[in-house]
């Protein structure tokens, strides 16, 4: 496999929000945007990976309007008449689905790999500014706001395709 | 002919997008049946006439390679076809679970073509072999009728 993983990254989260979530993402640099780091976050969607001897999560950061679009398309329903449960049921699919291929990727046979119950939160008082200040994130700009993965777990775990 | 499918996922959410999604494939559903785990799942097998079975893998109480391996124990349901839907990270899984008898798979992100197409897949096979498992009886009474003693 010749893709770097932050390729391999981009490619999944293109196929998998483009597929289920009728989403059309790209990166902040294919955008020629930058995030406004002071703006806050909404909802985040962990899930947790455990492969080789490394464990820990993959996070997705979303803002409050991309959110709601992401879970409006996979519902087929009005934005407007989103729960917070549906909400968060779908970004937790979402996560699945993302790191669940990304997985199939970088391991195609899966004898190191394996994932948990995705979990989703509210992402507290953080700002897009505190996420990207760390190590292994990534933006991914849309229409409706912005999504931030934090992928270092998954470097940690194949440290080959760094 | 319509075809009763029953929906096995711990996500609510994604029942309903299984369900929308086969609805917009066009495979002519009768009735979906719907449960949250492997557990719930036997109970709904108990109480109604299922044609095929979407499972999730990764579902708490029971999961999907668990109840494969319950129905495939069961001498009334052994027959209903076991459509896994996972994502590419458990291909070891999906081994697991072909070794167990699941009819197929579905891997996520999944468009209502690939439903359609493994479904009907999946259908047909199952048809061919109850049929031909019917005929067998038939086939080797008729042997009987022609011995000669």
């Amino acid at each position: 496999m010749s893709e770097t993983l932050p390729q391999l990254l981009c490619q999944t989260v293109a196929e998998v929000y483009g597929t289920m979530f009728f989403t059309f993402l790209e990166t902040a640099e294919e955008a020629g945007l930058t995030p406004d780091p002071g703006q806050a976050v909404f909802l985040e969607a962990a899930i947790g990976v455990s492969a080789r001897e490394a464990k820990g999560e993959v996070r997705f950061y979303y803002a409050e309007p991309l959110a709601r679009h992401i879970a409006s398309n996979f519902l087929a329903i009005d934005a407007d008449q989103l729960d917070e449960r549906r909400m968060r049921d779908t970004l937790g699919e979402a996560a699945n689905m993302t790191v669940g291929s990304l997985l199939g990727k970088l391991d195609p046979k899966a004898v190191c790999g394996a994932l948990d119950i995705p979990v989703v939160r509210q992402a507290g008082i953080r700002t897009i500014g505190d996420i990207l200040s760390q190590p292994d994130t990534i933006a991914f700009h849309s229409d409706f706001g912005w999504l931030l993965m934090d992928y270092g777990v998954v470097k940690t775990c194949f440290k080959h395709h760094e | 002919m319509a075809f009763n499918i029953l929906i096995v996922d711990d996500s609510e959410t994604m029942r309903a997008v299984v369900k929308k999604v086969v609805t917009m494939s066009g495979v002519a559903v009768g009735q979906f049946l719907e449960a949250a785990n492997g557990r719930e799942a036997l109970e709904v097998l108990e109480g109604a006439w299922v044609d095929v079975i979407l499972s999730d893998i990764n579902m708490p109480e029971m999961n999907g390679i668990e109840l494969l391996q319950e129905i495939k124990k069961n001498v009334v349901f052994k027959h209903v076809p076991v459509i896994m839907i996972t994502t590419e990270a458990s291909q070891a899984r999906m081994d697991e679970a072909a070794r167990h008898g699941a009819a197929g798979y579905i891997k996520k992100p999944f468009v209502p073509e690939t439903i359609k197409a493994v479904l009907l897949d999946v259908l047909e096979k199952a048809y061919a072999q109850r049929l031909q498992e019917e005929k067998a009886p038939e086939e080797s009474s008729g042997i009987d009728e022609d011995l000669d003693f």
